[in-house]
């Protein structure tokens, strides 16, 4: 007896951690790919990341505060933060790609700087903004909301996008050209400049789009930005600099550990959270080009 | 060589004049402010030591370091524990001899873990921001230990020979410290050993090439740092008679590091003058410009990053070397003995 209402009961918990579990790492997968463009491709160490997505889930807010739909917010904080990427670039980050220790600092400043100004603005309070879809379906025994099937599937589709985008799209090409050998992309008559700024501002949309979608799920605050900026870090270096099927794999180790660990030590969330960086210290460790290298560069 | 030559010497100098005026207005602070301000600025005092270890690292051997916070709180929590915890073991061989140990092996720890699979550059800086993430997570989560996000209240002072250290004899304490931690660094960073730190923040792979044991090198400067970083947290602890999380945390271990980059980085003035200009600007400042002043800081910052990377000490520098040029244009023996000032500046 006692057998069969375990084997009743776990199967039900297992399949909302995993629910939770896939939207979680949905979410990251989306500000992590952000991030690899910036990071991994670029080569820029872009601290004002997190400040990106902790923007878009604020303009979420915003949409939903001025008394528009939901869906204006999430057509919107992609536009808004990719903006706000193209003015970082063509002040700062276009400056310093020879400094890139300096590009560190100075995007740490930035990040500082949206934090503070987001305080002005909207206070220091935590915001909720609620989700587009309401309503929730019956998946493997557990209710499941519409709204995390939403992010799951903006993640899947986003990210096969992206891909296609890098490798089949005149766009692409050039922006990979440009980052591979910027004399010769510019000798072939590729306009390095815009192209640079373009990537860098492409990669910020995605920061907004990932903070707007997972807004509904978290409380907003201006200090939220930490976290995202060291989980999409970590996502890209442990995945493997570079590559997005390395931040896929990234993601899901760091956001599957993570509810793994939260499930096994339920007491202690943050020793769990501790542990996922542990990890991802030991992996950056050991084996420094990620767990899935893009092959055949030095 | 005669007094006038020892004179000329002395004004053709303006880093030591700076020096010295700065070390008058600090040795003035309990004539120039009230006793419950006093208190304020020995806290400074004792961030500017974690400053100086920051600038070490960072600095002069060019390994970004977002993390030394985590050893700054580890000292703090050591002392927490073991002062009140254990008070048959004098106060001074805890601050200066348990604490460093405690925290020169953790920085030797983490070092090691790092520099020998040669984790360099923003790798490194990345790393060590989630150190400090975690240690400030761990001390979070043990609440019967370490207080958990309350923190640990009630550490007593620190007591010498049975004299209990009280707001001014303290605060003086403190700037003792600082002065002979100033004055160690400075003593490292022009040894040879020293010259081996710029080399490796030049061309790391040069100073290999050149036979020096660069991970060697890397890891002593590291332990020394974090050693020097963990008495800073121990003297804070006893300072302030309470720690709490942040003071392992990433936030502070940044804050830190834009003083350093606003004073000016590879200078050890720079890094003591950022500490204490910054953290009395904060105080006096967001008083009156609120928020405003954490805007104006971090463009400050972004400015100093972007234009002026040798911070306020690199701008006074080539200030004075302008108006040394300007003003020895008109007499030879002047500009003679001038030049060779300068030279010493370098």
């Amino acid at each position: 007896m006692i057998f069969l209402e375990l084997a009743s009961v776990v199967p039900l918990q297992i399949g909302q951690r995993a629910a939770i579990a896939a939207t979680s790492i949905s979410a990251l997968v989306l500000a992590a790919a952000g991030l690899t463009i910036i990071f991994g491709l670029m080569g820029v160490i872009n601290l004002a990341h997190g400040a990106f997505v902790m923007l878009g889930a604020y303009v979420g807010f915003a949409v939903q505060d001025a008394g528009f739909s939901p869906w204006l917010g999430i057509l919107l904080a992609p536009i808004v933060v990719g903006l706000i990427g193209l003015i970082l670039e063509m002040s700062l980050v276009k400056r310093l790609y020879e400094r890139p220790l300096d590009t560190l600092l100075a995007t740490w400043g930035v990040a500082i700087l949206l934090r503070e100004g987001v305080k002005v603005v909207f206070g220091t309070s935590q915001k909720s903004v609620s989700a587009p879809i309401e309503g929730a379906v019956p998946i493997a025994g557990t209710q499941i909301p519409v709204y995390w099937l939403f992010i799951i599937g903006t993640a899947v589709v986003v990210m096969a996008a992206v891909i296609a985008i890098f490798k089949y799209t005149d766009i692409g090409i050039m922006a990979l050209a440009v980052i591979e050998n910027r004399e010769m992309a510019s000798a072939l008559g590729i306009n390095t400049k815009v192209t640079d700024r373009a990537t860098f501002a492409f990669g910020s949309a995605l920061a907004g789009l990932s903070g707007v979608i997972i807004a509904p799920r978290l409380s907003v605050s201006s200090t939220m930005g930490l976290s995202w900026l060291a989980d999409s870090f970590l996502a890209v270096i442990v995945g493997g600099v570079g590559t997005f099927v390395g931040t896929i794999a990234g993601s899901v180790l760091l956001g599957g550990l993570g509810n793994v660990f939260r499930t096994l030590i339920p007491d202690f969330t943050a020793i769990a959270q501790a542990l996922v960086l542990v990890v991802a210290l030991v992996v950056i460790r050991y084996r420094p080009n990620g767990l899935i290298s893009r092959g055949g560069r030095e | 060589m005669s007094v006038a030559a020892k004179v000329n010497r002395f004004t053709g100098s303006p880093a030591l004049v700076g020096k010295l005026l700065g070390l008058v207005v600090l040795l003035g602070i309990p004539v120039l402010f009230p006793p419950s301000d006093v208190t304020t600025w020995t806290v400074y005092v004792a961030f500017a030591i974690l400053a100086v270890s920051i600038d070490l690292v960072w600095g002069y051997t060019g390994l970004l370091t977002l993390g030394h916070a985590a050893f700054f709180g580890a000292g703090a929590y050591f002392a927490a524990k073991a002062l009140p915890g254990y008070p048959g073991i004098p106060d001074v061989l805890v601050l200066f001899v348990l604490v460093p140990i405690f925290c020169g092996l953790l920085a030797l720890a983490i070092g090691w873990f790092l520099f020998s699979a040669n984790v360099t550059g923003s790798y490194f800086a990345i790393t060590t921001l989630i150190v400090a993430i975690v240690f400030e997570q761990i001390a979070g989560e043990f609440v019967s230990f370490l207080g958990g996000f309350n923190g640990l209240y009630n550490i007593p002072n620190m007591e010498i020979v049975g004299f209990e250290l009280e707001t001014i004899p303290l605060y003086y304490f403190t700037l003792f410290l600082l002065i002979g931690f100033f004055l160690l660094s400075q003593w490292i960073v022009n040894s040879a050993f020293g010259r081996q730190l710029r080399g490796i923040r030049q061309d790391m792979e040069r100073t290999a090439l050149f036979g020096y044991n660069t991970e060697l090198a890397r890891l002593l400067v590291f332990t020394l740092s974090g050693a020097m970083a963990g008495i800073a947290g121990g003297m804070y602890a006893t300072i302030n008679n309470f720690v709490s999380p942040p003071l392992l945390g990433f936030v502070l271990s940044t804050q830190v590091v834009i003083w350093v980059a606003v004073g000016g980085r590879g200078t050890l003035t720079g890094a003591v003058l950022g500490a204490v200009l910054i953290q009395f600007l904060n105080s006096t400042l967001s008083e009156v410009l609120l928020n405003y002043w954490n805007i104006a800081l971090a463009i400050i910052f972004i400015l100093v990053v972007l234009v002026a990377p040798r911070g306020i000490v690199g701008l006074l520098e080539d200030a004075t070397t302008k108006l040394r040029k300007r003003r020895g244009s008109g007499s030879g023996l002047a500009n003679q003995s001038q030049v060779s000032g300068g030279k010493q500046n370098d």
